[in-house]
């Protein structure tokens, strides 16, 4: 569809013949499914009894997804809902791109919370000037991630603004899916004596961006981590599921902040050992080289699950047996010392206070 | 001042070489170090090499160290003070060990 | 990571906590010159394996937290001068000056940019000809040298968009200053590592000559800093004060020489302002009349106004070592890293900011 050259317009945006072409011609013909197709001002999608029906629709599609096979929404199902914009710069890096990071960003948000993710809308801020090629790029791997993890995009936005008013590609998704009755998953039910369990090696996403920067650049083994992992959910969540309290997911800030929300909602305090933490060895050496903590350093496709200590091997084995979990580990305990409070275990054996991140961590000389 | 990282020196080409650790690699400048050759540790601070490591020092520390340690048999745990306030530290007994004096051993002492 | 793993064996170090552990037998206080220390010593927990009759105190070693108001302030002027980029270190972005930082100054439109070398800031010169690329040398005996061949770099070049705007600072003058001041009694001081390894271990004689105060000379992984504390230990306990190296295996007693002459070659030593010790003779670097055309403060004067003080900032008191950061009542009530009032919390080694992120629970 698109020469070389061609570049996205204001009039791209402005809704009219250039806009619906745009449509027409990449969006449709990538996020194909039924329910975009009627290009109604809304998507209507089925609750309740009917959800089985549009699973059955989903099926027929193709849109084979295991957890669809394992939880059957209940009539006492809730929903979940969530949204996420995705600014990344570079658009394009290892591992991924800002499309693929916007559908497996929203995704994750549902699946922490314990849903089967069903539907997506993308909304597009496209700075004039980006080039068309780039933009189908981005859209394919939205298309190809949306698939692969059997959620539709049904819904959709574009928005062309000046050039220099956006950074080439802002993506908005919004995401609904449905949490099953008596799957209760939230920030403030870690329990003391939760074994805390990391699905994998962290920094690989914020390390592979940072080395892509200006000024920043080195060659390395990196690649962002970015991943659906609703699957993995699923898997744990089969084990037992009353055992696990809390999932999250360590996006920025990595994973230190996020234990430090945890414990500062559930109101328990959580000590971790420093030798537990998988990082791989680029990621390490790359975080010397500028100055920076891998516990800070942003995840996208990691998560971090606060279990019943009875539960924890088994819910352990069932992450490392999965695509997305192979490095899991258990990497500390909730105790109901020090609420609030973050303590590590460094490999010396002494303990320090692990705190959240404040700001931007900045690569430093110092 | 302090941030300098040591990497090995896998390629040169005038006064810029490829440097290595953990499989990350960055070209940086020798501008400070010429004398610096490929199979070279150098300590890399901010994109330039500001030293050669001097490996058989390196090596030689390490040993001083592992002499050292036979010393003091009985291993120091900080672990056996769990219920202690984080901003102090553990009173640990000071061991009967005859007194290694670590400066006479590290070369250089002016 | 080689060099790097080995010097964090968690069995040598409690072997060297034990050693140390032995030999001391009465109250001592360690100065660490330098941030990276203060930082290394907290992520690693050191403070918490030492016995308590040796006590660890921070001095002026971070450039960002010794950077002067005055200083900070004629930087943001210079990044808001229209058509200039200027280039800094990400240590300095969030530092507060008299009013804002360059953060603040970015998000009002200046065109601020970090970089993690000086090269990169030549970089940017070279693809934006019609720009002045003001690059913002802030850094000691580690870092001039860098900043030095950047400069002669860019005269080989004939780059004529390329200054620096020189605070760099020297090391001995102020661990000088801190002991003539003689407001903090220290048994021993722990020697910037990376510094040494360009000045040379024979720099840091004049403390036990001149000030009978034995020095270590000290890498940054725990084995080298515990290293170091065992030696000073000795050394105040026996009385026999003077400079160990033990970091070895990077630090010469003569330094590196070529960097050595390059730095000296670009820069004459000058004197400095230093937050918490004010007006340092011969304690800082300016461009030597040769490379004068490089010199942003030159090429560019500006006014940056009257400069202001934060009321309660007891940085300068922190960085003489004379108190530790929770004595500063401005320390976690008001002053935190998301709202820092001075620089020893912004920065990413400064004192304030490890004792607020590492230090003790109850503080």
């Amino acid at each position: 569809m698109t020469t070389g050259n061609d570049k996205i317009l204001l009039a791209h945006g402005s809704g009219g013949q250039l806009s619906h072409e745009l449509v027409e011609r990449l969006f449709l013909r990538y996020f194909d499914n039924p329910i975009l197709a009627h290009l109604d001002d809304s998507a209507v999608l089925e609750v309740g009894g009917g959800m089985q029906e549009a699973r059955g629709k989903k099926q027929e599609a193709g849109f084979l997804h295991p957890a669809s096979r394992i939880l059957h929404p209940a009539p006492d199902a809730r929903l979940a809902f969530t949204t996420d914009s995705y600014v990344v710069s570079p658009i394009f890096f290892p591992g991924g791109d800002i499309g693929k990071l916007a559908v497996c960003g929203t995704i994750n948000d549902l699946a922490m919370s314990g849903a089967t993710p069903l539907y997506l809308s993308a909304g597009f801020i496209i700075e004039e000037g980006l080039e068309l090629a780039a933009l189908e790029r981005v859209v394919a791997s939205m298309a190809a991630t949306a698939q692969a993890a059997g959620v539709q995009i049904v819904a959709g936005d574009t928005k062309v603004v000046d050039r220099g008013k956006a950074d080439r590609l802002f993506i908005n998704t919004a995401g609904v899916g449905v949490v099953p009755a008596g799957v209760e998953l939230g920030g403030d039910r870690a329990q003391p004596g939760d074994a805390i369990i990391l699905s994998g090696t962290i920094g690989d996403h914020g390390m592979t961006i940072m080395s892509q920067r200006e000024g920043l650049r080195f060659d390395s083994p990196l690649a962002s981590d970015c991943a659906p992992l609703h699957g993995l959910v699923a898997a744990v969540m089969e084990v037992t599921p009353q055992a696990v309290h809390c999932l999250r997911d360590p996006t920025r800030g990595g994973l230190a902040t996020t234990l430090n929300e945890v414990a500062d909602k559930s109101r328990v305090g959580i000590e971790i050992e420093e030798d537990t933490i998988p990082v791989r060895d680029a990621v390490r050496a790359a975080c010397e080289l500028l100055g920076l903590d891998p516990l800070y350093v942003a995840n996208e496709g990691k998560l971090v699950a606060f279990v019943a200590p009875e539960a924890a091997d088994a819910v352990l084995t069932r992450m490392q047996a999965h695509e997305y979990g192979r490095e899991a580990a258990i990497i500390g305990r909730v105790t109901a010392e020090h609420a609030g409070r973050v303590v590590l275990r460094t490999a010396l054996g002494a303990r320090r206070i692990l705190d959240m991140l404040v700001g931007e961590q900045l690569p430093r000389i110092c | 001042m302090c941030l300098a990282i040591p990497a090995l020196i896998t390629s040169v080409e005038g006064t810029t070489a490829r440097a290595e650790i953990g499989g990350v690699e960055r070209t940086i400048s020798l501008a400070l170090t010429p004398e610096a050759r490929v199979g070279d540790y150098v300590l890399i601070h901010t994109g330039f090499a500001i030293g050669v490591v001097d490996e058989e020092e390196a090596q030689e520390t390490l040993r001083l160290l592992e002499e050292l340690a036979e010393f003091y048999p009985d291993e120091v745990e900080v672990s056996q003070f769990p219920n202690l306030p984080i901003s102090q530290s553990p009173n640990l007994p000071i061991s009967q060990s005859p007194n290694l004096p670590v400066s006479q051993s590290t070369n250089e002492v002016h | 990571m080689r060099y790097i793993d080995e010097f964090r064996d968690p069995r040598l170090a409690r072997k060297l906590v034990a050693n140390i552990q032995a030999r001391s037998t009465r109250p001592v206080r360690f100065m660490e010159f330098c941030g990276g220390h203060t930082h290394a010593i907290f992520r690693h927990g050191l403070r918490q394996m030492l016995p308590p009759t040796v006590e660890l105190r921070s001095g002026p070693g971070c450039p960002v937290c010794v950077t002067a108001n005055t200083d900070l302030d004629r930087a943001i002027a210079l990044a808001k001068l229209p058509g200039v980029i200027l280039a800094t270190f990400g240590d300095m972005l969030k530092v507060p000056g008299s009013h804002g930082s360059l953060q603040t100054a970015r998000a009002e439109g200046a065109d601020v940019r970090v970089v993690y070398s000086a090269l990169d800031a030549l970089r940017i010169a070279r693809d934006h000809p019609e720009r002045a690329v003001i690059f913002l040398g802030v850094g000691f005996e580690t870092t001039a040298p860098t900043v030095a061949a950047a400069i002669l770099e860019a005269e080989a070049e004939g780059l004529d968009n390329f200054y620096v705007l020189s605070l760099h600072k020297l090391t001995p003058p102020a661990t000088r200053a801190i002991l003539d001041a003689g407001e903090v009694r220290l048994s021993g001081i722990i020697g910037p590592g990376h510094v040494t390894t360009v000045i040379g271990s024979r720099a840091w004689e004049f403390l036990p000559q001149d000030y009978s105060v034995p020095c270590a000379v000290a890498g940054f992984e725990p084995l080298d800093i515990l290293r170091a504390v065992a030696a000073l230990v000795e050394m105040a306990e026996d009385g026999r004060p003077a400079v160990v190296n033990a970091y070895s295996r990077s630090v010469r007693p003569e330094g590196n020489r070529v960097a050595l002459e390059i730095m000296q070659r670009v820069f004459e030593v000058s004197e400095a302002d230093w937050r918490g010790l004010g007006r340092v003779p011969a304690s800082g670097l300016a461009l030597r009349p040769k490379y004068v055309r490089f010199d942003a403060a030159l090429a560019f004067p500006v006014d940056p106004g009257p400069t202001r003080e934060h009321k309660g900032c007891r940085c300068g008191d922190v960085l003489r070592g004379t108190v530790e950061p929770p004595e500063c009542p401005l320390f976690r009530r008001v002053c935190t890293p998301a709202r820092p009032v001075g620089p020893c919390m912004v920065s990413a080694e400064g004192a304030c900011a490890a004792w607020y992120r590492y230090g003790g629970a109850d503080v």
